[in-house]
């Protein structure tokens, strides 16, 4: 049969993003994939060098809405640690809640758009409507439902008052936990749905760790990779995380992680209100920071890394932002390579792909030497390894 | 019968007004139950005939890519069917308007029309999106006639005759519904899937899948032609509804003995209607949207096996 | 006249588009499909195709890449069409502006009928913002 090309996207009802998948088909098989994208660069990396270290999370809390609360966390723990700078502990534990809870709202949010693109409108109804009381306890915390605004560098902007809404904040996670495990016995039972997700998408072990996949698209294929685990930041190594990891690899082994990491996330809350303890919730920054520093938080997509180049004025240098679909993007060929159309969009779905975290630039470009220097990975490894030396890594 | 009555009949009862109407009114009820199972409220009942009045108002684009006939006569292929159905099935008498030997036969042909008009559409549409929902629609079409040619001639075998009519008399004769002897269950269940696949509700909703092919075949069309898609679809609802109900559950046939049994069997009969279009809804509510390939071995074994288990058991006498 | 008028005020059929969005202002949008706020009780549709269209919401600043396509978008839509802004980004390039990618807010690319303000906006904001366009068509 001859090679037809089926365009997925750019400007497509499945996905909410314009990408654009190149679908080489033969019939109705899958022969090759080619992904083109860039479609939503807004060359975010080139204002960040324009704001102060005090304006950039506002700038990087809108890379992505879904991932609204990691990517500030990100880029604050990057400055941080370029300047040493100590965040005091209730500062620690405010930024682990609402990180957790901003976990369950994403994996709900994917869940409706995962059933959506099966066909299955109902449940992807239920989800959403599970995910407005996770919308109210946002707004009744911080104020707003989608943009939070808490971070600044030293620690958080604004304070909670626990024991007013420790209760509010209990009641919503109780109600909607039985709903949740009642929809997740549904997706897992429900013979069309298994029909349309299991054996789908697989990435096995191998090619896992080729691509160097994170998040739960990685613990769906059996790798153990978790950045709270790892390498804990914030309050984790106080509060704990049980991570749960499949060995299947195919979409359906990745919607499971994702219900148990919504069920983890909300034990994880109710451990952290109870040892939340009093105390300052920002340190003041005497002077700018000088020096690199890099931030890894683990995002509900994976792992996110910023990379920050500090002067000691508050405008800095250069950052740096690597999203977690950056790495697991590629790995969509093995994947979907020997399917058919029909089951391209849950597979790119399953993946969770966030393309607005995704269009960053590659390269580095100097402004004042006008060229071209590239941190590779191993650069960035060696640094992430607390390499205290940060000049010696520049080429 | 005379000139004006065939015209009153054709336009007015039962045909394209009356058709018409109780179609649209069906798409509300089927997009109500739709958004209840969802936990919504579902929109007014007015919804569907305002959306028909305001497609007919926008502007009719034909593509440039498009084959101009074939794009603008493909929508009337299905429309046609639509208009000549009602006239064949009964409706308050046993008889209907046109009755003739082998109508049950011509009743198969012209339900396989809407199917085939946008299979046409599709393709002439000059859009790729367009060609796959047609190979789809194609795909679709060849699986699911299989089973449903095998249920009707389970009835044709059960009643002994190939009218309409006849189904309709025998089973009021005999004083029970198809539906309750086993093999005329058993060809029910075919007929029923088969009847979800023709209406493209899921877990078959495969030739518009809007998250995989954008719009299908339908993607080219907009305001008048696009009109007359919904338009058909919504009189198809009716009419597959309305033929089962006559092939299995009696007939929409109002008893005139008396005036206790008119009342009775009128009310009767909207609950048969009414039932089964409930029941077509809560499936396709509940159901996610199976693969193509799935749907073709769905069809091509199980439901034909089925269908064929049905026409065994008439032999048996059963 | 009248009754057509009716019509399209009471099925307005809605595609939507992003132009390089953050997906907030997205989210938004398919939260207000949900049971909570529930706008199919108003007639109003997310359609697949653009040809099913009569108002065309926008999100995102518009950058290089998308700008040629939106207005290809547009002129696939049949009269009457209206369009939405959404999002301060749509209106005004938001905090993005200065970045040496975005085209421009998406009034200098289609001509738009309604702003709807908000970082992002309510989708009480957004149910809102579509009663005001459909206004416009009578």
């Amino acid at each position: 049969m001859p090679e037809t090309i089926i365009p997925i996207g750019p400007y497509h009802p499945a996905l909410k993003e314009p990408e654009f998948f190149q679908l080489i088909v033969e019939g109705e098989k899958i022969v090759d994939v080619k992904m083109r994208m860039g479609y939503i660069h807004r060359g975010i990396e080139f204002l960040a060098s324009k704001k102060t270290i005090h304006q950039i999370p506002v700038l990087v809390e809108r890379i992505c809405g879904i991932c609204s609360h990691c990517h500030p966390t990100c880029f604050c723990q990057a400055v941080e640690d370029a300047g040493d700078i100590e965040v005091p502990d209730r500062a620690r534990y405010i930024r682990t809640i609402i990180a957790e809870l901003e976990r369950i709202h994403s994996h709900l949010l994917w869940a409706g758009v995962a059933a959506h693109l099966i066909g299955y409108d109902t449940l992807f109804m239920y989800f959403w409507r599970y995910r407005e009381p996770v919308c109210n306890l946002f707004e009744l915390l911080t104020g707003n439902r989608q943009n939070y605004a808490m971070e600044c560098v030293g620690g958080v902007r604004r304070d909670i008052d626990f024991k007013m809404s420790k209760d509010k904040i209990l009641k919503v996670l109780s109600e909607i936990k039985p709903a949740i495990l009642r929809l997740a016995n549904s997706i897992a039972e429900d013979p069309v749905v298994k029909a349309r997700m299991v054996g789908i998408g697989v990435l096995s072990q191998h090619d896992a760790r080729k691509y160097c996949v994170v998040g739960p698209t990685a613990r769906g294929s059996g790798l153990k990779i978790d950045v709270r685990i790892c390498e804990p930041y914030d309050a984790y190594k106080e509060v704990g995380v049980d991570m749960k990891v499949f060995t299947e690899g195919d979409a359906m082994a990745r919607t499971l992680v994702r219900i148990h990491e919504v069920l983890e996330s909300m034990e994880i809350i109710g451990r952290a209100i109870d040892a939340i303890p009093n105390g300052p919730i920002q340190v003041e920054l005497k002077e700018p920071p000088k020096g690199e520093g890099v931030g890894k938080v683990e995002a509900p997509r994976g792992e996110d890394i910023h990379y920050v180049a500090l002067n000691g004025t508050v405008i800095p240098e250069r950052l740096k932002v690597r999203a977690p679909s950056y790495v697991n993007l590629p790995s969509l060929t093995p994947q979907l390579i020997g399917h058919d159309i029909a089951d391209a969009p849950i597979i790119i779905g399953a993946v969770d792909p966030c393309m607005s975290c995704t269009d960053r630039m590659v390269s580095i470009v100097d402004r004042k030497r006008n060229d071209k220097v590239i941190l590779s990975l191993e650069e960035l490894a060696q640094f992430g390894r607390k390499n205290k030396n940060p000049l010696k890594v520049r080429r | 019968m005379n000139l004006v009555e065939v015209i009153l009949s054709v336009f007015l009862f039962p045909g394209f007004i009356f058709t018409s109407n109780i179609g649209l009114f069906f798409a509300w009820v089927n997009r109500k139950i739709l958004a209840r199972l969802q936990w919504r409220v579902g929109p007014p009942i007015y919804q569907p005939w305002v959306d028909i009045l305001k497609l007919l108002s926008k502007q009719t684009i034909i593509p440039s890519t498009a084959h101009k006939a074939a794009f603008i006569l493909a929508p009337m292929i299905g429309f046609t069917a639509t208009f000549v159905v009602p006239l064949m099935l009964p409706i308050v008498y046993s008889a209907p308007v046109f009755s003739f030997l082998g109508d049950l036969i011509v009743l198969v042909y012209l339900l396989a029309l809407p199917g085939i008009a946008l299979m046409v559409g599709g393709s002439a549409s000059g859009n790729p999106y367009g060609s796959v929902g047609s190979s789809r629609e194609m795909m679709l079409l060849l699986s699911y006639e299989l089973p449903f040619i095998i249920a009707i001639f389970t009835v044709v075998a059960k009643v002994g005759g190939l009218s309409i009519t006849g189904v309709v008399e025998h089973q009021i004769e005999s004083g029970t519904c198809l539906f309750f002897t086993a093999s005329g269950f058993l060809a029910f269940i075919a007929a029923f899937a088969s009847s979800l696949a023709k209406l493209s509700l899921n877990p078959f909703e495969i030739p518009d899948a809007k998250t995989e092919i954008v719009a299908g075949p339908y993607t080219e069309y907009s305001g008048g032609l696009l009109a007359i898609f919904k338009l058909t679809h919504a009189m198809l609802l009716c009419i597959l509804t309305w033929t089962l109900v006559t092939l299995f559950f009696g007939g929409l046939v109002v008893d005139f003995t008396s005036q206790v049994t008119v009342v009775a069997s009128s009310v009767l009969c909207v609950v048969k209607l009414v039932g089964l279009l409930f029941v077509v809804s809560i499936v396709h509510g509940i159901n996610p949207r199976a693969r193509i390939d799935q749907t073709l071995k769905f069809f091509w074994l199980y439901l034909t096996a089925i269908a064929c288990g049905g026409l065994i058991m008439v032999f048996l006498g059963w | 006249m009248g009754l057509i008028n009716l019509a399209r005020k009471k099925s307005p059929w809605v595609f939507h588009f992003n132009s390089g969005s953050c997906n907030n202002c997205d989210i938004e949008l398919i939260d207000v499909l949900t049971p909570r706020y529930d706008v199919e009780r108003f007639g109003i549709l997310l359609q697949g195709s653009i040809r099913h269209a009569d108002l065309l919401i926008v999100t995102g600043p518009v950058n290089k890449q998308a700008a040629p396509r939106l207005k290809r978008v547009y002129e696939q839509m049949p009269r009457p069409k209206l369009v939405m802004a959404l999002g301060t980004c749509a209106i005004s390039r938001g905090i993005f502006d200065g970045s040496y990618t975005i085209v421009g807010p998406v009034d200098q690319i289609v001509p738009v009928d309604v702003f709807v303000p908000g970082c992002p906006p309510r989708p009480e904001a957004i149910i809102d913002g579509v009663v005001k366009a459909l206004a416009k068509l009578g």
